[in-house]
């Protein structure tokens, strides 16, 4: 595996599903329910790809950091505009998003891209040259 | 969220990979109108399809998401909404906008279904 996700994520994964699943029937909070996003990741053999899902988000809003070598993604999901109106039915999650991904040591830090459309958030992060050569060796011998 | 495989399309030049998801969705009420919208993330403006029948709401979203190298794969975001009271509403005059991968919908009252505030005249 090429990146490694954060020890807790498939916990909060399960949190956030149980907050949706129970979320609605007991009335719960749904900013609690909305600290992860669908996050999805594409390795190659180039590097990897990863794309999560932010609708609803500025893309000015999204910020991207890497620091010792974790990646994290953060936003806020603006909370929805009605002030005087009655909500019949919520199932968009608001609040803020975060995910801090570990990267791999093969991976290049420096060389990290992002693009945001249409609620979708792309992040390109490539090996490292050297990693890219060492693999072209092996594939030779 | 829900996402199921269906039956991949027949069209013969370019095979689709169809997974069909159910959009989230937020519904507020007002005294002017019902506020409608969908989250529908990485569907282009053009390929978005929303129409009202018979009291019926239908959201439609489709985005191509590249190939997995056998197949295009497609994701198709659908969902229908029955309007409680559809005579209350005026399904000729609905506005859409799609800002940031969500459809946001707004469906206007008829003027005769509109809460009036009532003035109280002081003598």
């Amino acid at each position: 595996m090429l990146v490694h996700t954060h020890p807790f994520t498939d916990v909060f994964r399960l949190e956030r599903e149980l907050d949706r699943v129970f979320g609605r029937a007991f009335g719960a909070d749904p900013a609690r329910a909305a600290q992860h996003a669908p996050l999805t990741m594409l390795p190659d053999a180039d590097g990897v790809t990863l794309r999560a899902e932010l609708p609803g988000v500025d893309p000015a809003a999204i910020e991207i950091a890497v620091e010792d070598r974790v990646l994290t993604i953060s936003a806020e999901r603006p909370a929805l505009r009605h002030e005087n109106g009655q909500t019949r039915l919520q199932e968009r999650r608001v609040g803020a998003f975060r995910q801090a991904l570990q990267l791999a040591d093969d991976l290049d830090a420096e060389a990290i891209t992002a693009h945001a459309e249409h609620g979708v958030l792309t992040v390109r992060v490539p090996k490292r040259a050297e990693a890219k050569a060492r693999k072209v060796a092996v594939q030779i011998s | 969220m829900s996402q199921t495989e269906v039956t991949p399309t027949l069209a013969p030049q370019a095979p689709e990979r169809v997974f069909r998801r159910t959009p989230e969705i937020e519904i507020v009420e007002d005294d002017q109108a019902l506020w409608i919208s969908a989250e529908l993330p990485g569907v282009v403006p053009g390929d978005v399809e929303v129409s009202v029948e018979d009291g019926v709401l239908t959201l439609h979203g489709r985005v191509r998401q590249g190939s997995n190298g056998h197949a295009t794969v497609v994701t198709e975001f659908a969902r229908q909404l029955t309007l409680r009271e559809p005579t209350r509403y005026d399904g000729e005059r609905i506005e859409a906008v799609m800002r940031h991968g969500v459809l946001e919908l707004r469906i206007p009252k008829h003027e005769r279904a509109k809460r009036r505030q009532v003035p109280i005249a002081v003598h």
